[in-house]
């Protein structure tokens, strides 16, 4: 059953193409890598997904509708992004960082309600990083700050997962415990849809591959058929 | 209910009973010493055991001159600081005071032209408070001129509107009558509070309690921005209408305060510091937090510079230095605050 999906998308930067002619659909359950050099445009479908960017043609559908019109709250709810582990100036607990999720759903309440702390303490409990949750967000390793904004993410009620490199700056062991979760979040129903630039782990960790190149669609699979070496070499130009 | 939540009520409630006991205290304050008994009398049950003449004394003495004033200090110091924790908010950055847009070079500004104009004091009020805005509509419009409504750019306009409107007080300075104007642009710009009366207190604290009041309900989209404007967005923040509100909420806060009371600035920087290191950084505490001890800071400036000497000094001056001790010395405990 599709979720997400791109129809005919194009989006250009001062005249210049960055994505061109792009659609596919992306059901529940999926696990989806898009993968491709530096500038081929993973970013771009990334913040087109998340209505970060409008599409300069075509149409990014969510169940069929258009993200265009979509509310910002309704959207909230329904996709959520969760970045690389990233600093905060400011000292938040983990616990108030994953109660941020609730915002949408709340209309806004400058109030924490317990449905809130009920719902962050689930999330948490989830992903079993409970134990985190006193600590200051800004004092957690990469690997944990990841886990935490994937426990956001779960707050927020979101079924579709964005990720942008959730492998970036986490050591072997702490990618492996990632992916396992989500490879579990998408056994449960989740969608979800994450840049690597780990061609190897995305064959076999990921259920299907887009590989993007200049611009465009190159090739949309399996991941464990679409990355072969060949592949693998062509999309990067490592052959050449 | 649990333990923790019972502190997370006590670090709100404690600061209004500091705030309104000190207030208490400040009205037994000044030439003319009332004991608290007095007081304590005058509040409660109207003077009932005094003579007339010592019950019209007093009712002039604490409510026509002293309370007027106690009240200014609270509301300029509860705005100012709450003013600077909402910037403090947009722009992600814990060393961002209210004048970092132009609004404090620019009521400056507004009030000398008023003085040199010799425009009326209610003239000179609103002309300073237009300067403020004015000022800050130059620094955002300064950033838009580049098509962006990022922090680096604002800061940019701030830095360009500030110094504009710095060069234009210097300016109004330097064509102003020395004898007259000069010293009256120079006092305006040290702060304080002798000026205010009733009514610049009915004009300026409606607004400025509705705009504590709107920057707080605020406060958790304003924690959302601060993971940044992309994932704010994602949770569903209108992130532009959110920092350009506050902005234009801030902004009128502190064009207010400079409008009644001259330039006392630094006090927005330092005050939600220290709400945060009291409260940790949830905006929805860290901003009624920082009204709170805003007032209480800036009354107890306000009592010292009405009482350490005959002559009276400009309560600007003792809110910086006293600012800067509590500042340096809380310092140490606040960074940790900061991310590395």
């Amino acid at each position: 059953m599709t979720v997400l999906a791109m129809e005919g998308v194009g989006f250009s930067r001062d005249g210049r193409p960055i994505l061109q002619d792009a659609s596919f659909a992306v059901g529940a359950g999926e696990m989806v890598a898009l993968l491709g050099p530096n500038g081929a445009g993973k970013t771009t479908v990334l913040r087109l997904l998340l209505r970060l960017l409008y599409p300069g043609t075509g149409k990014v559908l969510l169940d069929g509708r258009s993200l265009a019109r979509m509310r910002r709250r309704e959207l909230a709810s329904r996709v959520a992004y969760v970045p690389q582990g990233h600093a905060v100036t400011f000292p938040y607990k983990v616990r108030d960082v994953v109660a941020l999720g609730r915002l949408a759903a709340t209309m806004f309440s400058p109030v924490v309600s317990a449905a809130d702390r009920a719902a962050a303490d689930a999330a948490m409990g989830h992903l079993a990083i409970g134990h985190l949750a006193e600590r200051s967000y800004a004092a957690l390793s990469g690997g944990e700050r990841q886990g935490v904004l994937i426990a956001r993410a779960l707050a927020q009620g979101a079924r579709i997962l964005v990720l942008d490199e959730p492998e970036t700056g986490l050591d072997y062991g702490q990618q492996r415990r990632l992916f396992d979760l989500l490879r579990h979040l998408a056994a449960e129903g989740y969608a979800v849809i994450a840049t690597t630039h780990d061609p190897l782990r995305a064959a076999r960790t990921f259920t299907r591959a887009i590989l993007l190149r200049r611009g465009r669609i190159m090739n949309d699979g399996p991941a464990g058929q679409v990355l072969s070496e060949q592949t693998i070499e062509a999309l990067y130009d490592a052959g050449a | 209910m649990s333990l923790r939540s019972w502190c997370g009520r006590l670090v709100l409630v404690l600061p209004a009973v500091l705030l309104a006991g000190l207030a208490i205290v400040s009205l037994g304050i000044g030439r003319y010493p009332v004991g608290f008994g007095d007081i304590a009398s005058v509040l409660l049950d109207n003077g009932a055991g005094m003579t007339v003449e010592r019950r019209a004394l007093l009712h002039t003495i604490l409510f026509q001159t002293r309370l007027p004033r106690i009240a200014g200090a609270i509301i300029v110091g509860a705005a100012l600081s709450v003013s600077g924790a909402g910037y403090q908010a947009v722009f992600r950055n814990p060393l961002v005071s209210p004048g970092l847009l132009g609004v404090l070079a620019g009521a400056g500004f507004g009030a000398a032209l008023g003085i040199v104009g010799n425009a009326g004091a209610t003239a000179v009020h609103v002309l300073s408070f237009l300067g403020g805005g004015l000022a800050v509509a130059v620094g955002v419009g300064v950033a838009r001129l580049f098509d962006s409504a990022s922090i680096l750019m604002l800061v940019f306009g701030g830095l360009v509107s500030s110094a504009l409107f710095t060069a234009l007080l210097s300016l109004l300075k330097y064509v102003a009558d020395p004898e007259q104007q000069l010293p009256d642009i120079v006092f305006w710009l040290l702060g304080s509070l002798t000026q205010v009366d009733m009514p610049d207190l009915m004009a300026i604290s409606v607004p400025v309690l509705g705009g504590i009041v709107l920057l707080s309900l605020c406060g958790r989209m304003l924690d959302a921005l601060a993971m940044g404007d992309d994932e704010a967005r994602t949770m569903g923040v209108p992130v532009s209408t959110l920092r350009y509100g506050v902005i234009v909420v801030a902004t009128i806060l502190s064009a207010l305060t400079v409008s009644v009371a001259g330039m006392i600035g630094w006090i927005g920087l330092m005050v939600p510091h220290v709400a945060r290191l009291l409260a940790g950084p949830r905006n929805a505490r860290v901003l009624p937090l920082s009204a709170c001890l805003g007032g209480a800071f800036l009354l107890l400036c306000d009592d010292l510079a009405r009482s350490v000497s005959a002559e009276e000094i400009p309560v600007g001056l003792i809110a910086d230095v006293l600012g800067v001790a509590v500042f340096v010395s809380v310092l140490r405990l606040v960074r940790r605050g900061w991310a590395a």
